[in-house]
């Protein structure tokens, strides 16, 4: 078992007596890009919180490497009624790092998603998309090794969209960081990620390469929900 | 009109049993409403933020006690701080002391209820991305507290406005004793048994107006507020003023 990688071991998540995520192993490889679809209520958020830590499995052990500091940004994030700065800010606060350091970090996160024109602006006054633009702004000035992104650009248009996942991708090279992204669009997995799992009621039905699996995919449910993107 | 102008001159005249009644009504709400914030603040964060076993029982209770009558609320303390009851060798009973405890067994539930419901609604949302960011608990409340602070500053108008109309329980452990424990709405209560109904209207007017003008000087206070942070939000509505609120920023944090 390689010390660079997340390790997935019989997990199972329950809500009750409902089984919402059976995992019986799962690896993800240091510097990967990964996305997770499927339909609604397949585990992809249950997969992200039990990978951030935030939800501990009712079976099974979820191991990522201790070095690595881990960034997590839910389906629906909050924004503080604070000014778009601060809320980027507060992610750093307790960073050990220097004044002008933090400052250079925000300012950088901020200026990466397109946010530096706003940067005095409240929270409450964004829109959605500029809102999400924050959050990954604040998971952006954190530089962590693993990052978790639940449906990150849901609120963006399609230019808001591009924006972001370039400065994505530019922040996996930059820090050769391990991505791990939930996302309804099989467009998105295939511009920012190298490899996709597809679950579908808890269980992963398939998953490889992303060119295999949006082209060629095995599973008949694959198929069918891909079906749907090719329209 | 004439009586109300009467009691206006002398709810002013400095000494008279009016104007005295004005300065308990006013310290048992300040009092009242100081302590049931103290006590219900920090309740109503706990219960709204946390999730613990027995909840929903805790939640059940608190609802009751939102409406608990006053009079039972009231008794409740008479018989606890009358002479043969735990508290009674304090000899509190028929004191503004005792009015402002009965004062503060009747609000704080209220206000718990209130900023218990306010933080459940922004808490699972803050704390999920709090965790996400890595946010000590500490802060984490701190900045859930600064989120529902608009909710929390009405809240206080609310326990002052309930404990300046409060009569029953007042009644009952304060004892409506002239220059002691006598307030606006038991004067009006001892004007009205009196068949004194001019002064007791007019009594009931004055203690409108001071809760108009509290209310006012308050709402006052937001508005200043909400400005103030309105002027320092500089969302660019045309091309190019978006650097100069970088510019300020940067001032600002220089």
């Amino acid at each position: 078992m390689s010390m660079q990688s997340v390790h997935i071991n019989n997990a199972v998540v329950r809500y009750g007596e409902d089984v919402v995520l059976d995992i019986p192993e799962l690896t993800l490889e240091a510097a990967g890009q990964y996305a997770v679809i499927g339909p609604n209520g397949a585990g992809k958020t249950t997969l992200l919180r039990i990978l951030a830590g935030t939800l501990e499995p009712s079976e099974g052990t979820v191991s990522v490497p201790q070095a690595w500091s881990v960034g997590y940004l839910p389906q629906h994030p909050f924004v503080f009624n604070l000014s778009v700065y601060r809320n980027v800010d507060m992610a750093v606060q307790d960073a050990g790092l220097s004044h002008s350091e933090r400052e250079k970090r925000v300012n950088e996160a901020l200026e990466i998603v397109g946010m530096s024109d706003l940067i005095s602006a409240r929270g409450t006054e964004l829109s959605g998309g500029q809102a999400q633009r924050v959050t990954l702004a604040r998971v952006f000035a954190q530089h962590h090794n693993l990052l978790l992104l639940d449906e990150p650009t849901s609120a963006m248009d399609i230019k808001g969209t591009i924006i972001v996942e370039d400065a994505l991708k530019r922040y996996l090279d930059q820090y050769q960081a391990t991505l791990v992204v939930c996302t309804h669009a099989p467009s998105q997995a295939q511009r920012i990620s190298n490899k996709i799992i597809v679950l579908e009621e808890g269980r992963i039905v398939e998953q490889g390469p992303t060119v295999d699996i949006l082209q060629n995919p095995q599973n008949e449910m694959v198929q069918e929900f891909l079906s749907y993107w090719r329209l | 009109m004439q009586e109300l102008f009467e009691v206006l001159t002398t709810v002013f005249t400095p000494g008279s049993e009016l104007s005295q009644i004005v300065l308990v009504t006013l310290k048992m709400a300040f009092f009242s409403t100081a302590i049931s914030m103290i006590l219900g603040v920090p309740l109503g964060v706990l219960i709204g933020y946390s999730d613990f076993k027995g909840k929903r029982i805790i939640l059940r209770v608190l609802n009751t006690l939102m409406g608990l009558p006053p009079v039972l609320a009231g008794l409740i303390v008479f018989f606890i701080l009358s002479r043969s009851g735990p508290l009674g060798e304090f000899r509190l009973l028929y004191t503004v002391q005792a009015m402002v405890t009965a004062q503060v067994v009747l609000i704080t539930p209220i206000v718990t209820g209130l900023v218990s419901t306010a933080v459940s609604q922004v808490a699972p949302k803050l704390h999920e991305t709090a965790l996400g960011i890595g946010l000590s608990r500490g802060r984490e409340l701190l900045y859930l507290l600064n989120e529902c602070r608009s909710q929390i500053f009405s809240y206080i108008f609310v326990a002052f406005g309930r404990s300046i109309g409060e009569v029953g329980a007042v009644m009952l452990v304060g004892g409506n004793v002239q220059y002691k424990t006598r307030v606006m709405t038991t004067a009006i209560m001892l004007e009205t048994n009196k068949g004194n109904f001019e002064m007791a209207v007019a009594l009931g007017i004055v203690l409108l107006l001071i809760s108009f003008v509290i209310n006012s000087v308050a709402l006052l206070f937001d508005e200043r507020g909400f400005a103030a942070r309105k002027r320092r939000s500089t969302i660019p509505r045309h091309k190019g003023e978006g650097s100069s609120a970088l510019n300020e920023n940067k001032k600002e944090r220089a």
